[in-house]
């Protein structure tokens, strides 16, 4: 799985920032992977982050 | 003497007729009976009744074909207890007869892993292991009831040269919550019997796993020969249930994959293949293919189709369980949903295949104030989502009046929806095609 430019999307709740999702894009396309360890896109990436090939920016 | 018997008082006079009152009571023993004497013409109609037969003296080998009839079983004779497996439901696998294909019907240029046309359904392949299509054809046994299987054609031709290199479908991997039926684990591990229609134009023998992906990382193998090429025919195959495999993750985890092997490199190739044994995945690995030689993909003439996979608890095969489109469907919609054309081109001015959401945020992609829409079938987890603009650009939306792409877009997921807004066109309604992906 080809993943690339990983970004979180946040919100902001009473003043506090929170990730709710990683836009990247996977094998071409762009999606929106949650931050959800039985999605199997997000356990690929943070198996890809643990093993230093991704890094996901923080959100704008 | 007994008094029944024949005296010679009789017998001088003439009267020689011996008749049933004539003979003692149990003169007659079986031992005094020569080998099939008493034929079924010998024996008067209804003489042989239940309270006459030695318990267990009619087995199975003793009825003839077709003896027991409908109208020979007593009302209420055949209970539950006694039919093996389950009745309804038999079929773990959701969209056996590749009857949903909600990705659409065909993807080419294959050479990596999870490609999916029938649902619930990936072909997965690497380096050097050939180039395939794969495709939802109608090429069907004739005379079983399907109207579709899944074809997996090689366009160009692998090597396996690459050791760790596989090919293989996995068919409808099932979540640990459905495998607590199987009572893995215990002493009571029930058998799964697999079955399936297949043919091929490669001819060999190929490998079956059933392979547990929880605490305990475990398979088991079975093999099977296509012996005839381009011809269809049912394979059936029973494992045992496994006494050390526990799940014990979370209920909508991996837990029971069927896995069929086509080809590998050498590092399925070797080690000592041991058939029908749970062992570790560790130990196992290494010989999948071991012995079978299995190279498929390694030539272009190679096809393989299969339709009609079951997997039931039970340790036979009953007849394939067809279920109705809807209801597949929705079995499969769990795993994957989409309201978007199967191949995300341009949906333009036609309705067909998007959603249009207000946005009327504040002002930036952050903004809550997108619309909401419900999947059609709560997903197994919060999916992947995937939007597409009117030209099937990826992570857009478009203007509904004036289309356009905009990429500045958002969405936030659930089990059972989706929320999305656009920044560039808040206050105007956009639309997108898309996608929500949550498969094990």
């Amino acid at each position: 799985m080809n993943i690339e430019n990983a970004k979180y999307q946040a919100d902001t709740i009473d003043d506090e920032v929170i990730n709710f999702a990683v836009k990247a894009t996977i094998d071409g396309i762009i999606v929106f992977v949650p931050l959800e360890p039985s999605n199997s896109d997000y356990a690929e990436i943070l198996r890809q982050v643990e093993s230093g090939d991704l890094t996901i920016a923080e959100a704008d | 003497m007994a008094s029944n018997a024949k005296t010679i008082a009789e017998l001088l006079n003439g009267d020689v007729t011996v008749t049933a009152t004539d003979i003692a009571d149990d003169a007659v023993t079986s031992a005094k009976i020569a080998d099939d004497a008493v034929t079924s013409a010998k024996i008067a109609t209804g003489s042989v009744i239940a309270d006459g037969l030695g318990a267990g003296s009619v087995t199975a080998t003793k009825l003839g074909a077709s003896a027991v009839t409908n109208e020979k079983l007593g009302a209420g004779a055949v209970t539950v207890n006694k039919v093996s497996g389950n009745l309804g439901r038999r079929n773990m696998i959701i969209n056996g007869a590749m009857q949903v294909s909600q990705r659409g019907t065909s993807i080419t240029g294959i050479t990596s892993g999870n490609n999916r046309t029938a649902d619930r359904f990936s072909l997965s392949t690497g380096s050097n292991g050939g180039t395939y299509t794969l495709s939802t054809s109608t090429d069907v046994p004739s005379g079983e009831g399907f109207e579709k299987s899944l074809k997996i054609d090689c366009t160009t031709a692998g090597d396996y040269s690459t050791a760790g290199t596989s090919t293989m479908l996995r068919c409808s991997p099932f979540e640990i919550q459905d495998c607590a039926r199987l009572a893995y684990g215990t002493s009571g591990a029930k058998k799964l019997t697999v079955s399936f229609w297949t043919r091929a134009s490669y001819t060999g023998t190929f490998t079956a796993l059933l392979v547990t992906h929880d605490t305990a990382q475990r398979n088991i193998i079975k093999t099977f020969t296509i012996a005839s090429a381009n011809t269809w025919q049912k394979v059936v195959l029973t494992y045992d249930g496994d006494t050390g495999s526990t799940f014990t993750g979370s209920d909508i985890n991996l837990g029971l994959s069927l896995d069929i092997w086509l080809g590998g490199g050498s590092s399925y190739t070797g080690g000592s293949q041991t058939d029908g044994v749970w062992r570790a995945r560790s130990a196992h690995n290494t010989s999948i293919l071991e012995g079978n030689g299995t190279k498929f993909g390694t030539n272009t003439s190679h096809d393989f189709y299969i339709t009609g996979v079951q997997v039931e608890q039970n340790d036979t095969a009953t007849d394939f369980e067809h279920r109705t489109y809807a209801e597949e469907l929705s079995l499969c919609q769990r795993y994957f949903e989409k309201d978007n054309p199967a191949t995300p081109t341009s949906f333009g001015g036609s309705l067909r295949g998007f959603s249009y959401h207000p946005a009327n945020g504040s002002g930036n992609a952050q903004s809550r104030d997108g619309a909401f829409t419900s999947f059609a079938t709560t997903k197994r987890t919060t999916p992947t989502m995937t939007l597409y603009s009117y030209n099937g650009t990826s992570g857009a939306c478009s203007w509904i009046t004036g289309g356009g792409t905009d990429t500045n877009v958002w969405t936030r997921s659930g089990t059972s929806g989706f929320q999305t807004a656009s920044s560039t066109y808040r206050n105007f309604h956009v639309w997108f095609a898309w996608t929500a992906h949550c498969e094990l």
